[in-house]
């Protein structure tokens, strides 16, 4: 069944993405595969710096330069991939896992649990991730990724659970659907076996545009200093690189933003693609 | 209404979830003399049942009584009041910003089709992946460090010194927003546009710009005005960014200041802030899709 | 001089990547006061002659020929001649009013906009005339209908009000796109009847684009039969039912069941109906009609005009006797 939905969209996927498609899956594929041969692509150590070399200027020794540490820009970049791309995916997966069961639920049953259900969206819908994750940061007094992604998890679950819903309140008087129901097979293989597949690409499509947000928001609560903590690499702390900033040095805020800006608008763009199919 | 209470419920209830005792979370690493012990112990009115505590508290908050910052040691209630103007200001501003661009860019792409359309496209395909702090960065970089147009941080006293120094953030924020009004407004535009009785009132002899305005516009508007409502709070939210990448005093700066020293009042009130701030827009949106589309306010009343 | 002139029209429309004609090569005259009807099915290309009168055609679409309206040539009017004559010269009723009037905007909105704008109306006038109007065209409480919004009133209510519109303008010229089709049977008597009064009351030259023949001929004084964008048959309304001088025409005229008449096949003519892209070499009609010959199928016939009718056929004049339809116009 997971090869079915996965042929489904794999098939038309190839077909019509278009040049600008095109190059944004290059760009993931290269990105995917930079942070998962990280250690054998960093030129040096991601983690700790030469002491006389801070700040210091690209050569052929720190290829992007150093930072306000000593440490190498280039290595950070790349190690800084894993987590940037790590915290997102995370993040979807909690946004799915518990908003498309609720969502298929809400959209089948209907009437006051869908009602309740809905206004439990709401209620998270009103707690935007930074507030969330303020909250759990003070509370349980510890930062880094596992309260950062919760927070902004927890903040996706109204989108996901929103665009399944709609969509499978589409699927569910289809006469397909009414066909299984009168076979007498049981709710959940139903919604399984027949619905998921018809959903599947729907949620795909909009998962990929949500990774490049919730990047964004990861990458926001480390700009602040709220999720990945120094000395481990990534872009947003990068972005947000007080220690470089206050002397002048943009280097790694700039590489880091740059990367950032291109991830997301990849994702985005695939997202965009995949959907459009779908209308089509 | 339901919604604020349940989420001012949530908030309030947050600090039960901290482990340990509320009065240790409240204290955070610090170490307190007994008085302040025994004078946190009534301000959240510890000793009695949770209900009670929670209507106690309610009632203070409506007041705007959001206790007294544990840090800090004087009422939340006057740091908010500072911070406030310069959040909202902040917030119109960009706004104002997002609209314009995005309902300008929107309306050209959707009119003329060809390379204002590509261009337009390809422009707000990059924008919104530009995340605020990103954008601030760059900017700050570009214009602020190296040719020295803005300044880099603060937020001005009085009026146009205010806007000058609001002006980089602002528009920080208001890349992302702009590029997604300007898809929403392009996609709305061009549906209405094929709507035929924009061509009866090209066929009766009513002037282009006057057309476009009163049939294609105002309908068009609602999808465009809900991304706009939807937007505003994610804007308070990103101000928590702003205010940090810009040093400006505003609601976020608090609810930074209030995360990084772990004093919980300030934070709850911050967060109720934005909470409320939310649920009133989107019910004011609501209630302004209402009187656009008068098909919306019959139905409701059936 | 006749009212509009249209000469020798040819419209070809961009669809897919490829030029299709639409319209070849029509040609036809209205007079002051006179009263056309343009019969056909669809895909015939009668909306498309309505929206080049107005100079409204779609984008990218490829038109020769001559529209003279008051002796002014339509197809080459810049944008502000050409609202001129929306405003003061051309008032059109379109299809399906539900569609065509904003929905977002009061009724009274609709009538005065135009006064307004276009007139220089005050408020107050525009408000008083439309209230005119609107009793003119039977609707009842006219004060209050003007602050409805249009899913308030019924299909029927609203193409009068659509009419009304028309008449403010000391336009000479209505256009009436099916203003029936689109409403219940029981009230399209009633609206076609409303339109026929107030075209012969105010003296307005009138085009009736519709499918039905009957219709057609109840209502004008002169037909023009349209069929893959050209013009097959044009004669005086009685004339042209009851001695059709064209094998379409004549079809057309026996399609119609009749109350009166028993049958136990209704008469169809084979094939469907088609547009001028899809239409076969020689006579557009030959592949459809049940007198064609070898000549009909390569070679186009051209307009044969007599003094007030025009037919577009080979065998014609051969065919007379054969065309007539049983049941004679009464």
């Amino acid at each position: 069944m997971t090869f079915e939905i996965f042929n489904h969209w794999m098939v038309d996927f190839r077909q019509r993405l278009g040049w600008l498609g095109i190059l944004a899956v290059v760009a993931v594929a290269v990105i995917v595969t930079v942070s998962l041969l990280a250690p054998w692509l960093a030129p040096k150590s991601h983690l700790y710096g030469e002491l006389g070399d801070q700040f210091a200027p690209p050569s052929i020794n720190y290829l992007l330069g150093a930072d306000e540490n000593g440490r190498d820009i280039l290595s950070r970049l790349i190690f800084g991939s894993r987590t940037s791309l790590l915290g997102p995916l995370a993040v979807i997966l909690i946004a799915l896992i518990v908003g498309v069961p609720l969502a298929i639920a809400s959209a089948w049953k209907g009437g006051l649990s869908d009602v309740i259900i809905g206004r439990f969206l709401d209620l998270i819908f009103c707690f935007p991730p930074v507030l969330t994750a303020a909250l759990i940061v003070t509370l349980l007094n510890h930062r880094g990724l596992v309260p950062a992604v919760v927070a902004v998890g927890i903040a996706y679950i109204p989108w996901t659970a929103r665009i399944t819903r709609s969509a499978a309140l589409r699927e569910r008087f289809l006469p397909y659907i009414t066909a299984c129901e009168v076979q007498g097979f049981s709710v959940f293989s139903i919604c399984v076996r027949h619905m998921l597949p018809n959903l599947s690409r729907l949620i795909v499509a909009q998962s990929t545009i949500a990774f490049g947000y919730a990047l964004v928001d990861i990458a926001a609560l480390s700009f602040l200093g709220l999720a990945i903590q120094s000395p481990n690499p990534d872009w947003g702390l990068m972005v947000g690189s007080t220690g470089s900033i206050a002397r002048g040095e943009y280097g790694q805020a700039i590489f880091a933003g740059i990367l950032i800006i291109i991830t997301v608008a990849a994702f985005s763009i695939i997202g965009n693609r995949i959907s459009e199919d779908e209308s089509n | 209404m339901l919604l604020l209470l349940a989420a001012s419920f949530v908030i309030f209830i947050s600090i039960y979830f901290a482990p340990g005792d509320p009065l240790a979370t409240l204290a955070g690493q610090r170490s307190m003399p007994p008085e302040r012990l025994e004078k946190l112990q009534a301000q959240y009115h510890l000793d009695k049942p949770l209900i009670q505590r929670y209507f106690l508290w309610l009632g203070d908050v409506v007041r705007l009584d959001f206790g007294e910052s544990i840090t800090l040691r004087e009422p939340v209630n006057d740091r908010v009041r500072e911070a406030a103007p310069v959040t909202i200001f902040l917030v119109i501003y960009a706004q104002l910003l997002v609209v314009v661009i995005g309902t300008i860019t929107g309306s050209i792409a959707a009119c003329f089709r060809g390379w204002p359309d590509t261009v337009i496209i390809v422009a707000t395909s990059i924008g919104v992946a530009i995340p605020n702090f990103v954008a601030a960065i760059i900017l700050s970089m570009i214009l602020a460090v190296n040719l020295d147009l803005f300044p880099v941080i603060g937020d001005g006293e009085y009026f146009w010194n205010r806007l000058y120094h609001l002006t980089l953030p602002a528009i920080s924020q208001a890349i992302v927003a702009s590029a997604l009004l300007s898809r929403v407004a392009r996609s709305s535009i061009r549906n209405e546009l094929q709507n035929e009785h924009v061509q009866t009132a090209i066929a009766r002899g009513l002037p282009a710009g006057l057309t476009f305005r009163k049939h294609v516009l105002r309908n068009a508007s609602g999808p465009m005005l809900s991304v706009v409502g939807l937007q505003v709070p994610a804007m308070l939210a990103g101000t928590v960014v702003i205010d940090y990448a810009f040093d400006l005093d505003g609601l976020g700066s608090l609810l930074l200041t209030g995360v990084n020293s772990s004093d919980f009042p300030i934070v709850q009130a911050v967060a109720l802030i934005m909470v409320t701030a939310t649920v009133v827009i989107n019910i004011g949106v609501d209630i302004v899709l209402a009187f656009l589309d008068p098909r919306i306010r019959l139905d409701r009343r059936q | 001089m006749a009212l509009l002139e249209i000469k020798q029209l040819n419209v070809a429309l961009p669809v897919g990547g490829s030029m299709r004609p639409i319209i070849e090569d029509l040609s036809f005259e209205v007079e002051q006061g006179q009263s056309v009807g343009l019969v056909g099915e669809s895909g015939s290309g009668k909306t498309m002659t309505a929206r080049a009168i107005l100079g409204l055609l779609p984008e990218g679409a490829q038109v020769t020929g001559e529209i003279l309206l008051n002796g002014k040539s339509v197809l080459r009017m810049d944008q502000h001649q050409l609202r001129q004559m929306r405003v003061n010269d051309v008032a059109m009723i379109f299809q399906d009013p539900r569609a065509h009037i904003n929905p977002v905007r009061t009724i009274g909105d609709f009538l005065m906009e135009t006064m307004i704008i276009n007139h220089g109306y005050s408020k107050s006038a525009a408000r008083s005339r439309s209230i005119n109007l609107l009793e003119e065209v039977g609707l009842p409480q006219p004060e209050q209908q003007l602050r409805r919004y249009p899913h308030e009133l019924s299909g029927g209510m609203l193409q009068r009000v659509m009419i009304a519109s028309t008449l403010h303008s000391d336009a000479k010229l209505l256009l009436a796109d099916e203003p029936t089709t689109a409403l219940d049977v029981t009230i399209q008597s009633e609206v076609m009847a409303l339109i026929s009064e107030l075209q012969i009351e105010h003296s307005l030259a009138m085009i009736l684009i519709t499918h039905d023949l009957d219709l057609a001929v109840s209502i004008c004084q002169k037909i023009a039969v349209l069929y893959a964008g050209t013009i097959m048959e044009m004669r005086t309304a009685v004339d042209l039912y009851n001695d059709p001088h064209h094998p379409y025409s004549s079809a057309l005229a026996k399609c119609r069941p009749s109350i009166d008449h028993q049958s136990d096949r209704l008469v169809t003519i084979s094939g469907s109906p088609m547009s001028a892209f899809d239409a076969p070499k020689g006579c557009v009609f030959s592949d459809r009609c049940e007198h064609a010959v070898d000549n009909c199928k390569t070679e186009r016939p051209g307009h044969t005009q007599k003094t007030d009718s025009s037919v577009r056929c080979h065998r014609s004049d051969d065919l007379r006797g054969a065309l007539v339809p049983s049941l004679r116009w009464t």
